[in-house]
């Protein structure tokens, strides 16, 4: 029985009405396997004509599942849970930042703490890479969803998700930039079967064809 | 002109002289028109050159941070996440109102316990704003002071009768220094000599501008054998020499060696600088002024007091932000981040496309299909009638003695058939017994008698055949 995982990642940096800083480039980088390794290489641009220190900068993880009984998921009920995180690091050239992770009420947090001041107009390239337990996995099939955004704007963004499986659905293709308090998801699924782009989640296809052999069987046996 | 300049030059080394400070302390402050200040977050970055023209190590700034080696000219930026109690700056500012019938003038106080400063306080041009004194006008209202040490200065606003001063930046920094020391390579040299006896002379300077501590060792290998000649430490002043000499008589051929380490005190500046908070972040080189509102009410009663925001505590340290309620979900479309509780159309859409067949699947496979295995029957060919109406709802089990066409054959177990047949029965309802008995399956019975026995044994029976 498969079950929708909804990753809910926020990346929560400085809130204000006027923009300081921004990200001026995301690459995310994510790897699929039984855990997803993912890595945030992002550069903060300072905008202003004074130093800034960005503070401490979130990740926010969140599953949502449907509740379950016994092992049945019911329908239109949801769970919302904690993610694990491991192998958290973050670092800009040879210097490294606080990281650190909460399992909290329904959610997880991971941060890092930047309090080196970045030049007026000046930028900080950082990376921050963690394996995260948000992977759905079925039998045929594992999908992530990974929503980008946050309180800065994100110019520059690119997304790879790769896997050992392979990539039966990318949504969207293509994505280059999320504006400020905006809230992007990308969502990819792979499966064993050497399936290719679909314009469909590919579990929901096998079902659909399954249901229709089903059906296809019970009239035949029927008549 | 003389003063736009050197409030330029103020600007300049507010916003880009933290790069030239060996320590930086950051402290978050805001300064409120009473007079009280308010810290926050008091905390320090690292951000060393080595300009000594040569490579030291073991470079120890105080009790901060330790640098294990540096080349010349090179330079570390180190945050070692160290923070401070939060102190409050030797700052007081406090503004007074007078009232001039049509107009308000606003007089601040700033007054220094600290050492001499140079502050620029820079305010949003605002509504009502009329004149200032020994200020620069723009977008802004810039005033520059030079405050020695343990004294005051001032600057006043003229402004509209009501008035309402927003929030100013406060620009000013602290220096300091900070001792730090550090190792390095000195210049040693042996000079080796035979007479009657094996000298040596050792010998090795002090190369910097400063004085240095030294620790010199020198020993000599007597053909395996070690023998130390001296081991101390000593000063050197600038361009000082030591030197020491070394006479023995050995067979063999000495080997003299001869160990220096260096190490020298200095100081680098260290500045305190102070920040506030903008929105999660924090903008470096100014502390808050908090602005105030005036309104005196109509004449002839005595002026109003200006209303001061009130000292709030120090912020909590440090910042926690909470979980959004919920985020709206829209796939790829944007949405804001504090969002409702319901989840979008589609969302629901696809999660009910998934979940309608993967609870029929989980349906079927945990209760159906258990369900239908269970619907059997035992049978033989002798009810070949009613097993038309029963097949396929019902899957068929049948006896070797008489086994019915599609059936599925089950052996009986022999000692119960032989029980059974001690009681009268036929063979073939022996057998029809004894595998429903084993296979816990119900019987189609032949007759009244059969099943009457089954029903003894605790096998279900659906009555058909012969009465």
């Amino acid at each position: 029985m498969r079950v929708l995982p909804l990753l809910l990642v926020l990346l929560l940096i400085p809130v204000s009405a006027q923009r300081v800083e921004e990200i001026s480039n995301l690459n995310l980088s994510v790897f699929v396997n039984d855990k997803a390794h993912l890595r945030y290489e992002f550069t903060i641009k300072n905008l202003i004509d004074k130093p800034l220190v960005p503070g401490i900068g979130e990740i926010r993880l969140q599953k949502v599942e449907p509740a379950k009984l016994l092992v049945i998921p019911i329908p239109f009920t949801e769970e919302r849970k904690a993610v694990k995180v491991e192998n958290l690091k973050a670092y800009s050239g040879n210097m490294n930042f606080k990281t650190g992770y909460e399992e909290r009420e329904g959610y997880s947090v991971v941060y890092y703490e930047i309090w080196y001041p970045i030049e007026p107009y000046g930028e900080r390239n950082v990376v921050l890479e963690f394996d995260a337990d948000l992977v759905d996995r079925g039998i045929l099939f594992k999908s992530i969803t990974i929503p980008i955004g946050g309180d800065m704007d994100i110019k520059n963004l690119r997304v790879s998700i790769s896997s050992n499986w392979s990539n039966c659905y990318l949504e969207p293709k293509e994505l280059n930039a999320v504006p400020a308090n905006h809230i992007a998801f990308v969502t990819a699924e792979f499966s064993l079967l050497p399936l290719p782009l679909l314009p469909v989640r590919g579990y929901l296809l096998l079902w659909s064809i399954l249901i229709g052999i089903m059906l296809l069987l019970l009239i035949w046996l029927r008549k | 002109m003389a003063k736009e300049m050197r409030l330029l030059a103020l600007v300049l080394i507010l916003t880009v002289g933290i790069a030239n400070a060996c320590i930086i302390e950051i402290r978050e402050a805001t300064f409120y028109p009473n007079g009280t200040q308010s810290v926050g977050r008091d905390w320090i970055v690292v951000n060393f050159t080595n300009g000594y023209g040569y490579e030291i190590y073991d470079v120890q700034i105080g009790e901060i941070a330790k640098i294990p080696t540096l080349l010349p000219g090179q330079n570390v930026k180190i945050d070692p996440y160290l923070e401070l109690l939060p102190k409050e700056f030797p700052l007081v500012i406090m503004a007074k109102v007078e009232d001039l019938g049509e107009r308000s003038r606003i007089e601040y106080v700033v007054k220094n316990f600290g050492k001499d400063m140079e502050i620029l306080i820079s305010f949003p041009r605002f509504e009502g704003f009329v004149d200032c004194s020994d200020c620069e006008v723009s977008e802004r209202i810039n005033f520059y002071l030079f405050v020695p040490s343990n004294s005051s200065g001032s600057f006043s606003i003229t402004a509209a009768r009501d008035f309402v001063i927003p929030d100013a930046e406060v620009g000013f920094k602290i220096e300091e220094s900070q001792n730090l020391s550090f190792g390095f390579k000195i210049p040693i040299s042996i000079e080796k000599g035979r007479g009657e006896k094996w000298n040596a002379k050792f010998q090795t300077s002090n190369p910097t501008d400063k004085e240095i501590e030294i620790h010199v060792n020198a020993w000599v290998d007597l053909c395996g054998e070690i023998r130390e000649i001296f081991n101390e430490s000593i000063k050197l002043r600038r361009g000082e020499v030591f030197s020491n000499a070394a006479e023995l008589e050995s067979a063999c051929v000495p080997v003299f060696f001869f160990k220096g380490k260096a190490k020298a005190e200095d100081f680098c500046s260290y500045e305190i600088i102070p920040c506030y908070k903008f929105g999660e972040s924090y903008i470096v080189g100014y502390a808050i002024l908090k602005g105030f509102s005036y309104s005196p009410p109509a004449s002839p009663t005595p002026t109003a007091p200006p209303v001061f925001p009130y000292t709030p505590p120090p912020p909590p340290i440090p910042p926690t932000a909470v979980w959004p309620e919920e985020v709206q979900l829209t796939g790829i479309v944007e949405a804001n981040i504090p969002s409702t509780r319901t989840l979008p159309l589609r969302i629901k859409v696809e999660y009910a496309i998934m979940m309608v067949p993967a609870t029929l699947g989980a349906f079927t496979s945990m209760f159906l299909f258990p369900v239908l295995n269970r619907r059997g029957v035992v049978a033989s060919r002798s009810n070949a009638k009613i097993l038309e109406l029963l097949y396929p709802r019902f899957r068929i089990y049948t006896v070797p003695s008489n086994p019915i066409t599609g059936g599925i054959l089950v052996e009986p177990d022999e000692e119960v058939v032989s029980a059974l047949l001690s009681v009268g029965l036929e063979r073939e309802d022996a057998e029809l017994i004894a595998v429903a008995i084993k296979i816990k399956k119900p019987i189609i019975a032949r007759d009244r008698r059969s099943a009457r026995v089954a029903l003894a044994c605790g096998v279900p029976v659906i009555g058909y055949g012969r009465s």
